[in-house]
Parts: C-alpha cells; sequence; structure tokens
C-alpha cells in the first residue's frame, strides 16, 4: 500500500483487504490522493489532510469514536467524502440511515435536484440503472444536516441520496448514501470523471485556507 | 445458545448484528481488534460474519488455534479470505456472476450437498443462491454441505483439522442483508443462525450428560 506523504492532499481510508477502486487509481498516481488503512489512520493524518474519501467499508465504529478530531478537521476547513449507509454518526446532529419502505422501479427513480461540480454534465441517468438494474445508486438516503443541500433525489419523494454540506470555513461533507458512487455507472468514464472530481472537490476546502 | 460475533464496524455489519431481527442470536459482540483480550473459551461459537477484513484477523491468529485446540467452533462467512487466518483452507476465489439472474432460465448452481444435515431443516437450496465468490477443496472427512454446480464446495465443517469445529462457507449474507437487499440472503440467516443456535444447545446437553 502507497505511503506517500498526505499533508495538504486527499486521503483514502481503505477498510478493507482489497486494493483502491480502479477510477481512484490516476489521482493516486498523480499524487493527489494518499492511501491509509483505516487501522493505520492517524491524527496526524487527520491534521495534514485536506481531504478525507471514506468508501461503504469504512469502519463506522471506530471513525465514531474520532468525532472529536473530526469535528476539529472540518472547523479547519477539512472536507470528507462519505459513501454508504450511515449507522454510526461521526459528527453533531447526524441521524443514521433510512431506507426506502419499498423498493419499486418508481422509488430509485433519481434527479439532480441542483447543480454541482461533481455532477457537471453528468444526467442522473447515467446513474440510474447498472445492466438495466435500478438500485445501486441507493435504496434510501441518509438525512440532510441542517443547512445542506440536496443534490441528487431517489424516488418520489426526491428524498436526499446526494448532499452536501458546507461549513464557512470551506471544510464540509458530501454524502451519498449508496454503493461507493464511482462505481455506480455502467460508463467507466463517468465512473473516472466522477471519482476524479471528488478528489478536487475533497481537496477545495482547506488547499484554499492554506493558500496553496 | 452462546454465540460471539465479531463486528468489523461496516454498515451491514452493525445492521445485522444490532438490528432488531438477528441482534437476538447473539451472546457477545467483540470487535476484531478485541480478539487480543477477551478469551472466547466461554462461547460455543465465534462467528466471522462476511467481508471482516482478514488483516484485522491475522493478529489473532494464534488465538483462534487455542480456541479450536479447546474444541470451539469457528464460523467463517464469505469474502473474509479466511485462508489467511484460519488452518487447513484451501479456496479458489471466482469471478462473480452479479448478473446471472437477469436471464429467468439461468441457474446459479447452488446445490444442497447434505439433505439430511439439520441445517436443511432450515432452509432450502433457494436460500442458498444469491452469487459466487469461489469454492474450497476442503480436507479429507469434512462434511461438505452445499456445492456448485460442479460439486465444489461452498459451505463445509471440518472436524478433522483441529480438535474443534470449522463451519466455512464462501457465502456472504451478512453482507446483503445489512444492505437492505438480495431476499435470499436474508433467508439464509433466518435459517442460518436458528440452526446454529439449536445445534450449539445440543451439543451443551451432550457434553452436560
Amino acid at each position: 500500500m502507497s505511503e506517500r506523504d498526505t499533508r495538504w492532499g486527499a486521503v483514502l481510508i481503505i477498510s478493507d483487504d482489497g486494493p483502491p477502486a480502479s477510477p481512484l487509481l490516476p489521482a493516486i498516481e498523480m499524487g493527489h490522493l494518499g492511501v491509509r488503512r483505516q487501522i493505520d489512520l492517524s491524527e496526524q493524518d487527520l491534521r495534514g489532510a485536506c481531504g478525507l474519501i471514506t468508501t461503504g467499508a469504512l469502519d463506522q465504529v471506530d471513525f465514531a469514536t474520532r468525532r472529536e478530531a473530526i469535528a476539529a478537521f472540518l472547523a479547519e476547513g477539512g472536507r470528507i467524502v462519505f459513501n454508504g449507509h450511515l449507522l454510526r454518526p461521526f459528527f453533531a446532529e447526524q441521524r443514521p440511515y433510512v431506507p426506502l419502505p419499498t423498493q419499486r422501479r418508481a422509488d430509485l427513480e433519481l434527479q439532480r435536484l441542483a447543480p454541482h461540480p461533481v455532477f457537471a454534465g453528468i444526467p442522473a441517468s447515467a446513474q440510474q440503472t447498472q445492466r438495466g438494474v435500478a438500485g445501486f445508486y441507493g435504496r434510501g438516503h441518509n438525512p440532510m444536516l441542517p443547512g445542506a443541500r440536496a443534490l441528487t433525489g431517489i424516488g418520489p419523494e426526491r428524498l436526499p441520496v446526494d448532499w452536501e454540506w458546507l461549513l464557512p470555513s470551506g471544510g464540509g461533507l458530501f454524502v451519498h448514501a449508496g454503493n461507493d458512487i464511482w462505481g455506480t455507472s455502467d460508463d467507466p468514464l463517468v465512473d473516472a470523471l466522477i471519482a476524479e472530481r471528488l478528489v478536487a472537490w475533497s481537496l477545495a476546502g482547506r488547499a484554499k485556507g492554506q493558500g496553496s | 445458545m452462546r454465540i460471539l460475533a465479531v463486528n468489523a464496524g461496516t454498515s451491514f455489519h452493525i445492521e445485522s448484528l444490532e438490528g432488531p431481527r438477528y441482534h437476538g442470536s447473539f451472546d457477545g459482540v467483540i470487535r476484531p481488534e478485541d480478539l487480543a483480550s477477551v478469551d472466547p473459551a466461554g462461547y460455543g461459537a465465534l462467528l466471522i460474519p462476511c467481508r471482516t477484513p482478514a488483516h484485522r484477523l491475522i493478529p489473532h491468529r494464534a488465538r483462534l488455534a487455542r480456541y479450536l485446540h479447546q474444541g470451539g467452533t469457528v464460523i467463517a462467512m464469505g469474502e473474509t479470505n479466511c485462508e489467511r487466518w484460519l488452518p487447513g483452507i484451501r479456496f479458489t476465489p471466482l469471478e462473480t456472476n452479479w448478473w446471472w439472474w437477469l436471464d429467468p432460465a439461468e441457474d446459479l448452481g447452488v446445490r444442497i450437498a447434505a439433505p439430511a444435515h439439520p441445517l436443511f431443516r432450515h432452509l432450502t437450496q433457494r436460500d442458498l443462491a444469491w452469487h459466487l465468490h469461489g469454492f474450497f477443496d476442503p480436507p479429507l472427512g469434512a462434511e461438505v454441505l452445499a456445492a456448485d454446480s460442479e460439486g465444489r464446495a461452498l459451505l463445509y465443517i471440518d472436524e478433522v483439522t483441529t480438535r474443534g469445529r470449522l463451519i466455512v462457507t464462501s457465502l456472504d449474507p451478512f453482507y446483503h442483508h445489512g444492505h437492505h437487499f438480495m431476499p435470499a440472503t436474508t433467508r439464509f440467516l433466518d435459517g442460518f443462525l436458528p440452526w446454529l443456535v439449536e445445534d450449539l444447545a445440543s451439543r451443551a446437553r451432550a457434553a452436560a450428560s
């Protein structure tokens, strides 16, 4: 596993045994994204990183024990990309994942709700299905924090399957309530673009604060 | 009923182990790292749910080996790379066919290999079929309970490699159940966990008599 210097870069937190997902490899190769196994993630990594990118395999029990460090990280301009179902809140006012009560095709329909650089030019239809099957993108939502902005809605009620929450510090959360968002399209170019843009998004808050 | 389960903290682990449907099945839940200090000897079985990272179990191989030597039962579920932390495991991964069910004529090929086994008072063949991730080459004397279309083991019980019992499968029901999809995986756990509870109670009675 790569042990790059993560100071003021983004850090991908690897929680399972596997290598990083292929759409993230270009950012790792170019040095924009460092890689840490979650069991090795140190307070120094949190202090030094601009952004943290987590996967659906995140050990949420461990992550929740880092609440104070995470709060400080966000307050200082750090950004976190969260994929998956939130069951252990790691930040004040977070509430756990809510699965859809029914999962018919109409319940899984996606709709973009607000423009966002991660999704620019990518219609929801590009992530709606894989091999014609809906549901990989999401089957529920993680309730938004107060002041968050819904980006993608699911089902007739347009529940926020993706949302962004930003602090005046530039720090914030990008929350996606489904399979890892860089693996939800039949089109590998879409997955690659999403991955590249998420890394850029995660870098934006703290890098600005550092003038770098 | 004495099951100690390991919780690696991923959302599907939390949902499966702490959610209302199954939490009553477990007498204790520990973190993988707790194996450094918690001796599972007081429990009839140590359950390692699917996709528990091997790198968090490898440091505890000696603890697991001691527990097996004492006669304990270790259940290793799918995608845990258990050949890296348990003795006597020979595993061959397969490229997963995620899409077999899109063709109504397709058959994943999972078969019950030991229909007389008490587990199959709780499970039918359709409760075993969602994905295949690989197969095992169990040791001589192990009992294969489920196999693929070529007769290769997907679920088996090994009471020959150690003085204890290994229940090993490449199936990954906790992952899908805890993600709220794939109903066969919920049916699998609905049958597998009650069978395990019954089995442990029966062994405890036999040991006491």
